[in-house]
């Protein structure tokens, strides 16, 4: 038994030198991300045509395909509560035709909207933020969006422009 | 104490300390020194810079001596995700990379939380210094935030 403990000894002393045989120094690291928000669409320009008598006040889809819309948000957090963020679309002015200064109201034109987050469904308001969309986690967001005019025969023959602002925040 | 036990204690501790030294004796040594000993990432858009930099390298120098035929190794051990305290966010720290100089004996490499990776390897001795390039994939999905996490170097013989 004791002729064992020396060579016993030995590795034990031999096996902490090698465990000595190393050397650590630490890296801190840091990363800061910060909230941003970004908007993308397939498309800026949408247009309506007249095809039928509007005494039955049809509904007009616009002549494109669904815009695609994409949400890109890096959002913040206070421990579990998160920030949310909208999309919001408004309609600045009212559908004018410039040769006459005719209008129409932007209430006759209403949008349907697919995708995770997207209101479905909603009513163009002139000077007003409608809600089109809500989140509360960063990510990227997809979904379309088709716009309708509801025609009248009350409205004059005409082209008409409306420029509409869509933006995504925390407001 | 009797003479016979003194003897057996005073071999024992000869042959420990022999063991001990022995590491010494054959005049091995391994230094390793890192500079900076913090670096960072700046916020940046994720579609313009799908990985950001750091604001530096870290050039890692390092000393092996007295090696003969032995071989070493440079390891890197995060010790667990990139976290921010506020938010109680964390980013995977596997989203971190390094690129670097002098391949071999350097290598290029990921970062894994808890788990040592192999930044750099050769047998012999070795007196030299290369840079290492660390970058963070950059995503949409990140929570805002400052986060942090510590990097373990250690250099060992093998």
């Amino acid at each position: 038994m004791k002729k064992y403990l020396i060579p016993a000894f030995w590795l034990m002393g031999l096996a902490s030198s090698l465990l000595f045989a190393q050397t650590t120094q630490n890296l801190t690291v840091n990363a800061t991300v910060s909230s941003r928000y970004k908007l993308e669409l397939s498309s800026n320009t949408v247009t309506f045509t007249r095809v039928a008598n509007p005494m039955g006040e049809p509904i007009i889809l616009q002549n494109e395909v669904p815009i695609q819309v994409t949400v890109k948000a890096t959002t913040s957090r206070f421990l579990l509560w998160p920030q949310t963020f909208n999309l919001r679309i408004q309609a600045v002015g009212t559908l004018v035709d410039a040769s006459s200064g005719t209008t129409i109201p932007v209430g006759a034109i209403t949008w349907t909207a697919t995708g995770s987050g997207y209101v479905g469904a909603g009513t163009l308001a002139e000077n007003t933020d409608v809600l089109l969309g809500t989140w509360n986690a960063s990510g990227r967001y997809q979904g379309t969006i088709r716009f309708s005019f509801k025609d009248n025969a009350n409205y004059a023959p005409g082209v008409y422009r409306l420029v509409v602002t869509l933006s995504v925040g925390t407001s | 104490m009797r003479a016979k036990t003194r003897l057996r204690l005073v071999t024992i501790a000869v042959f420990l300390f022999a063991g001990l030294g022995s590491g010494l004796l054959r005049g091995q040594t391994l230094q390793l020194s890192i500079n900076p000993q913090t670096i960072s990432f700046a916020a940046a858009d994720p579609d313009v810079s799908t990985q950001v930099p750091a604001n530096q390298a870290v050039q890692v120098t390092i000393r092996a001596t007295g090696m003969g035929t032995r071989s070493w190794q440079l390891t890197l051990r995060a010790n667990g995700n990139l976290s921010d305290f506020w938010s109680m966010a964390s980013i995977a720290i596997s989203n971190i990379s390094w690129i670097a100089t002098e391949i071999p004996p350097f290598r290029n490499g990921t970062l894994a939380a808890n788990v040592e990776q192999i930044a750099a390897t050769k047998s012999g001795n070795y007196n030299s210094r290369g840079d290492l390039n660390f970058f963070l994939t950059n995503l949409w999905s990140y929570w805002a935030g400052q986060y942090t996490q510590t990097v373990a170097f250690t250099l060992s013989a093998i």
